[in-house]
């Protein structure tokens, strides 16, 4: 295996309650690439996000293997991936009752940065996504629009700062100004030679302002066909039944 | 700590009269204190809640005397309960003083201009011994006046044997804004099996008192039955806070009432985290029109441990309020029960009382019960009762660990943010050092 690979799959399978999601996906990631995964709604594409990151009820058939950074995965717990660098945003984030994203974030990165930093990095990244400044001084998402979680969930990606980063639909519920936003900050802090970035939408919307080194694209629970930043916009005039 | 005098084991007569021989106290305590031992033995032991019948009366020692000084070396101490000392991060002179071992001098020194501060605006600040020598007209007067022996079965043990705690006056319009730590500004040396704290806040004066520490009392002796009454005049102010983390062998079963005249508000703030069994039922009397009483509590019942805890709140005037939030947590077999009564009166017309109880139960084997009690006796208030019982959100927790927070860690941010409502209310040194207490149980109940 090629020591630029940051991720490979090898024949994923999955199945919930007898129907088949994902249909032996293989799929190789190179470091410092930014990709996009484009498919119709229920072709698989956030359920294979869930699977790389290791959601335990996301567990692949046998004979499935995932490597990262030259290390086997398979299996391993969720929060031991997180501490490996994968970062999955979630779709749709809870409301939390009383830990704000400086706690959480606390916790996470006991070992490595004092509170004081933490905040210090917040309010400023907060500033930098356009958040009201009295919205990260809630508990997390607790009366917090759509728009609002997803900056959140991009906040908390840039103070744990991963190598590998999975945006899920971060672009669904956006209106144009915070889709301006969130794509700026996308830009600004992870698309950059040590990280790789793994982009799933199901619209064109956002490849406006973000252009992806590779185009994939997902239907049946197979990753079908790939391409550049051009076969984007071609299943946005065409829509994806020409594949 | 040095015990330099011991009573006989049991509960006689003669014991009694020791006691209050030894504390030189004035004839009528001696009476008080035989007929609340006559009351003891008629009372039955409560019928609700744990089995008390384990408890032998016959078998303690009911009064101690001990010197502060030579203090206990620091290497009598567990190392469990000090290795969770540390883990708290409290300082090493308070955790000597937790301890039992500091000196009269070491406090006295850190407190001695708080206190000068107090005396001069005449606030009264006292063990209950001294209190009762100095001030007896005053004493005497509000002296079981809101809880007396016949109340309960351990409040007549109390009656009987009690000795330490604290006696506090402030007089009228006196504002203290800075809590006051009882241990530290009374200089007990650690809570005694049957103390008893009085305290009056006089019209229009304000005081925010905190009983009690969230690092482990060490104690020898496992039954304690305390008794605080407080009276909140007119228009006063009155918070009471107790962090209480009983070494995991006490029964705790304690009587705390308020007396709340008109306009005036009592706050009562309970957390509960040691202790074998607890029963605790804090308690406001809205006796005035316009009376206000808060209890917020909070409980952590882990393997061994029932808490048996609530709140009585009993509107006796018009236009009263009150207002109950009640946590508990339950986990490693722990049980926790919510007791509670709010009663209304004729006379209390448009009062408004709303409770609310919030169970957190860690996994299947550990319980938790809710027993809610109204009597309205009129028409023209507005009781409002909610109940609700949650399990770990599987969700938030994966939601946290994808983001790298082991299952521990993420467990305790959740059992944490579940307490929040009432950690927020105290101050915030005892509030991380509970909620560092919270994740220390957890992590002890996974290992």
């Amino acid at each position: 295996m090629s020591k630029k690979n940051l991720l490979e799959l090898e024949n994923i399978n999955l199945t919930f309650k007898k129907k088949k999601i994902l249909e032996g996906v293989s799929l190789s990631l190179v470091k410092g690439k930014s990709y996009v995964l484009m498919g119709p709604n229920g072709s698989g594409k956030s359920s294979l996000a869930k699977v790389i990151m290791g959601y335990s009820s996301y567990q692949p058939k046998k004979g499935a293997k995932i490597i990262f950074q030259d290390q086997e995965i398979t299996g391993l717990d969720i929060d031991k991936r997180a501490r490996l660098g994968i970062f999955l945003s979630s779709q749709s984030p809870p409301d939390f009752d009383g830990i704000r994203v400086t706690d959480l974030l606390q916790t996470a990165l006991a070992d490595k940065k004092s509170y004081l930093q933490i905040r210090k990095e917040v309010e400023k990244l907060s500033q930098e996504l356009q958040l009201d400044p009295t919205l990260i001084k809630k508990p997390l998402n607790q009366a917090a629009s759509g728009g609002e979680r997803k900056k959140l969930e991009l906040l908390q990606a840039a103070i744990l700062d991963p190598t590998f980063l999975i945006l899920d639909e971060i672009d669904t519920g956006v209106d144009v100004d915070a889709l301006k936003t969130i794509s700026q900050f996308i830009k600004r802090h992870f698309f950059k030679a040590d990280k790789t970035l793994f982009l799933i939408t199901h619209y064109q919307r956002i490849l406006e302002y973000l252009t992806p080194g590779q185009v994939l694209v997902m239907k049946a629970g197979r990753i079908i066909k790939s391409g550049n930043s051009s076969l984007a916009k071609l299943i946005d005039k065409k829509g994806y039944r020409w594949i | 700590m040095k015990t330099t005098f011991q009573l006989a084991k049991g509960l006689t007569e003669d014991n009694i009269r020791q006691i209050w021989q030894r504390k030189k106290e004035p004839q009528w305590m001696l009476e008080f204190r035989l007929q609340a031992l006559k009351i003891f033995y008629k009372l039955p032991l409560p019928k609700w809640g744990p089995n008390l019948s384990q408890i032998n009366f016959e078998d303690f020692s009911y009064y101690q005397e001990v010197t502060t000084t030579p203090p206990r070396s620091w290497e009598d101490i567990p190392t469990e309960i000090k290795a969770t000392y540390e883990q708290l991060g409290l300082p090493e002179a308070e955790q000597r003083f937790l301890a039992g071992i500091a000196t009269q001098a070491e406090s006295q020194i850190l407190y001695k201009s708080l206190r000068r501060q107090l005396q001069k605006r005449g606030v009264i600040f006292l063990s209950i011994g001294e209190g009762l020598k100095k001030h007896p007209q005053l004493f005497r007067h509000y002296f079981a006046s809101v809880i007396p022996p016949t109340d309960n079965k351990l409040a007549a043990l109390n009656s009987a044997a009690w000795s330490g705690g604290s006696f506090v006056y402030v007089p009228p319009g006196v504002k203290i804004s800075q809590p006051i730590q009882a241990y530290f500004l009374i200089n007990i040396p650690s809570v005694g099996q049957f103390e008893r704290t009085l305290i009056i806040v006089d019209e229009g004066a304000e005081l925010n008192y905190i009983e009690g520490c969230s690092a482990p009392l060490y104690h020898q002796s496992s039954l304690h039955a305390g008794v605080v009454e407080v009276i909140v005049k007119a228009g006063a102010k009155m918070r009471y806070t107790t962090i209480q983390n009983w070494s995991k062998n006490v029964y705790n079963l304690t009587t705390q009432r308020a007396k709340v005249y008109q306009n005036a508000t009592m706050e009562w703030i309970d957390g509960n985290v040691g202790s074998r069994i607890t029963m605790k039922y804090p308690c406001c009397l809205l006796v005035g029109k316009g009376a206000k009483g808060y209890v917020l509590s909070l409980s952590l019942a882990s393997r061994g441990q029932y808490h048996d805890t609530g709140t009585k709140i009993f509107h006796l005037a018009a236009n009263t309020s009150s207002r109950v939030i009640s946590k508990s947590i339950s986990l490693e077999g722990g049980r926790s029960s919510y007791r509670g009564l709010v009663y209304t009166s004729p006379q209390a017309v448009n009062s408004k009382s709303s409770v609310s109880c919030d169970t957190l139960i860690l996994d299947p084997q550990s319980r938790s019960d809710t027993y809610p009690t109204m009597q309205i006796k009129n028409p023209k208030s507005l009781i409002r009762h909610e109940a609700t019982v949650s399990v770990l959100d599987e969700k938030k927790l994966t939601y946290l660990m994808s983001r790298g927070l082991s299952r521990t860690e993420a467990e305790g941010l959740l059992v944490t943010s579940f307490a929040t409502p009432v950690t927020q209310q105290i101050p915030l040194e005892y509030a991380s050092e509970l909620n560092k207490l919270i994740k220390l149980e957890m992590e002890a109940s996974i290992g």
